[in-house]
């Protein structure tokens, strides 16, 4: 079976899928692919999103889909055999601060007793790892990051809550993200940032994209209360 | 000030062409849902097809024209009223100042497009006014209209010399008919489904479900139980995908559909058929049929 999947997903897109598993090295395949043919083809394509094993091309014709497909296909599984390394630009480290009291983390004392972790025990679990960004969705600059301690993986709420504060930073499975408005959610809320990640009146609006590596660090109630700048700089 | 809001009916919301280009933030591009007859809302006025307009959900808005305008009403949903008089759809006409334009409940349709020559007067966010509500974004500060809103005409004045003088013959076989059939091609995880569920995806009569809205409509019929229980990893998805949930429930996602879903698309519908799906209501019975 080929390793590269190629397949519309409207008349104007099309992505390009590895069917490898999910993990660093395959991200780090696809983000080289997108790379590439963003490069290439950039005549033909108008934006592109990556998310974990794929890489997803906005086309500026619905004429182009036929012969982008399978253009992708080719330049794909031959880059697959030699990968070329990503741009370094994009291989930088934000590191975030998070306040873990539990005004701010409503599920800390929860998933304390479920995981049978302390709550000291998770701050650390969770502020001592580097994350790779995988994908932003769900809404506007929500990154889904991973992959968290496996001591700290456990199944998203059964019932979401309706208003999740914005800057929540949660867990759910593997994966660890950052709620940037409110909205109702489902994961595991364990700290909030004071940081904004998304703010549409930005240049940039969103502080984090695909391929962003995101480390997290403690703050107290006081430094979050007091914090005075909302981005990072 | 030009149009006053008197009552947003179900759902008014400000729309444009769409928000492009902000898809690796989450931002999907929004815009009309149907978007054949809000292009032609835009002809009517001798528009560009960029500029704001309008679309309105089903019926119950009431508007008044604080100053005369040329206007064009296109889709359909409602029964559109100007100072009580009927006021007839895919035309343009001249609405003096003080007109009150309201819209009652009728048999068929979903949306209905109000545009206004010159377009609305809206501040662009991210490059565009199209209203994403999950987002909060766009619009009137990123919500539906409501009672009170003042909206200001790009146009002083209205100008009818070089309008077009017809009234256009449109279809859309939703708009008189409460059972429409939809054209698909296979989606990206169609072989994930067995010989029989394929069957039955194409042979069920679907409800369109009253729990659906700009992100998505959610059908009702007999489950698609897959018999592969496959994990899709998260991937891009655009409108016209219809993904189905572990509980066997497909959702057609629409133009505000999130921009990355996790559950397998069995069918895609392009864009002339999106039209159609965006002019059903809950309650009406769609069934697919393979392109």
């Amino acid at each position: 079976m080929s390793l590269v999947r190629v397949y519309p997903i409207h008349e104007k897109a099309c992505t390009v899928q590895l069917e490898k598993p999910i993990g660093l090295d395959t991200f780090q395949a696809i983000e080289a692919i997108q790379e590439t043919i963003s490069k290439k083809y950039k005549k033909e394509i108008s934006e592109s999103i990556l998310s974990y094993n794929s890489a997803t091309f906005f086309l500026h014709s619905a004429q182009q889909l036929e012969y982008c497909c399978e253009q992708f296909q080719l330049l794909a599984s031959s880059l697959l055999k030699n990968l070329p390394a990503v741009e370094e630009k994009s291989k930088k480290i934000i590191r975030i601060p998070v306040c873990y009291h539990n005004i701010y983390a409503p599920d800390l004392s929860a998933i304390s007793h479920q995981l049978q972790q302390s709550e000291a025990a998770i701050i650390s679990l969770h502020s001592q790892r580097k994350y790779l960004v995988y994908t932003i969705g769900f809404v506007p600059g929500f990154p889904y990051m991973g992959e968290i301690d496996a001591q700290l993986q456990l199944p998203r709420k059964k019932i979401p809550i309706s208003r999740v504060a914005p800057g929540s930073v949660a867990i759910a499975g593997p994966q660890t993200g950052i709620y940037p408005i409110e909205v109702a959610g489902g994961w595991h809320i364990i700290g909030r940032t004071p940081w904004k990640l998304f703010d549409k009146t930005r240049e940039r609006p969103c502080l984090l994209e695909a391929g962003d590596q995101v480390e997290f660090y403690q703050i107290t109630k006081e430094e979050f209360e007091n914090w005075n700048e909302p981005y990072c700089t | 000030m030009s149009l006053i809001v008197h009552k947003p009916g179900l759902q008014s919301t400000i729309q444009d062409a769409g928000r492009e280009g902000f898809r690796k933030y989450g931002i999907p591009a929004a815009g009309p849902m149907d978007l054949a007859a809000a292009q032609l809302a835009q002809l009517l006025c001798n528009n560009h097809h960029d500029q704001s307009l309008i679309e309105l959900t089903l019926h119950g808005a009431i508007f008044e024209f604080e100053k005369s305008a040329v206007i064009a009403l296109t889709g359909g949903g409602a029964i559109a009223l100007l100072n009580d008089a009927p006021l007839p759809y895919n035309k343009s006409v001249v609405v003096k100042a003080g007109s009150i334009l309201k819209f009652q409940a009728s048999l068929y349709g979903c949306r209905t497009y109000l545009a206004v020559q010159g377009g609305f007067a809206i501040p662009q966010e991210m490059g565009s006014t199209a209203t994403y509500l999950p987002g909060k974004l766009g619009g009137i500060h990123g919500r539906a209209l409501q009672a009170g809103d003042q909206l200001r005409f790009n146009r002083e004045q209205p100008n009818e010399r070089s309008l077009p003088e017809v009234e256009v013959e449109w279809f859309n076989p939703a708009l008189s008919s409460n059972q429409v059939c939809i054209r698909f091609t296979e989606g990206p995880e169609w072989s994930w489904f067995s010989k029989e569920e394929q069957n039955l995806f194409q042979q069920t009569k679907w409800t369109i479900h009253p729990q659906s809205n700009r992100m998505a409509y959610q059908l009702e019929g007999d489950a698609l139980n897959m018999t592969q229980k496959k994990e899709l990893v998260s991937t891009a998805v655009m409108p016209g995908l219809i993904q189905v949930t572990p509980a066997g429930i497909p959702f057609i996602l629409m133009s505000d559909a999130q921009t990355i879903g996790g559950y397998p698309r069995i069918a895609r519908i392009d864009s002339t058929d999106r039209n159609i799906l965006a002019q059903c209501r809950p309650g009406y019975l769609l069934n697919f049929q393979k392109l």
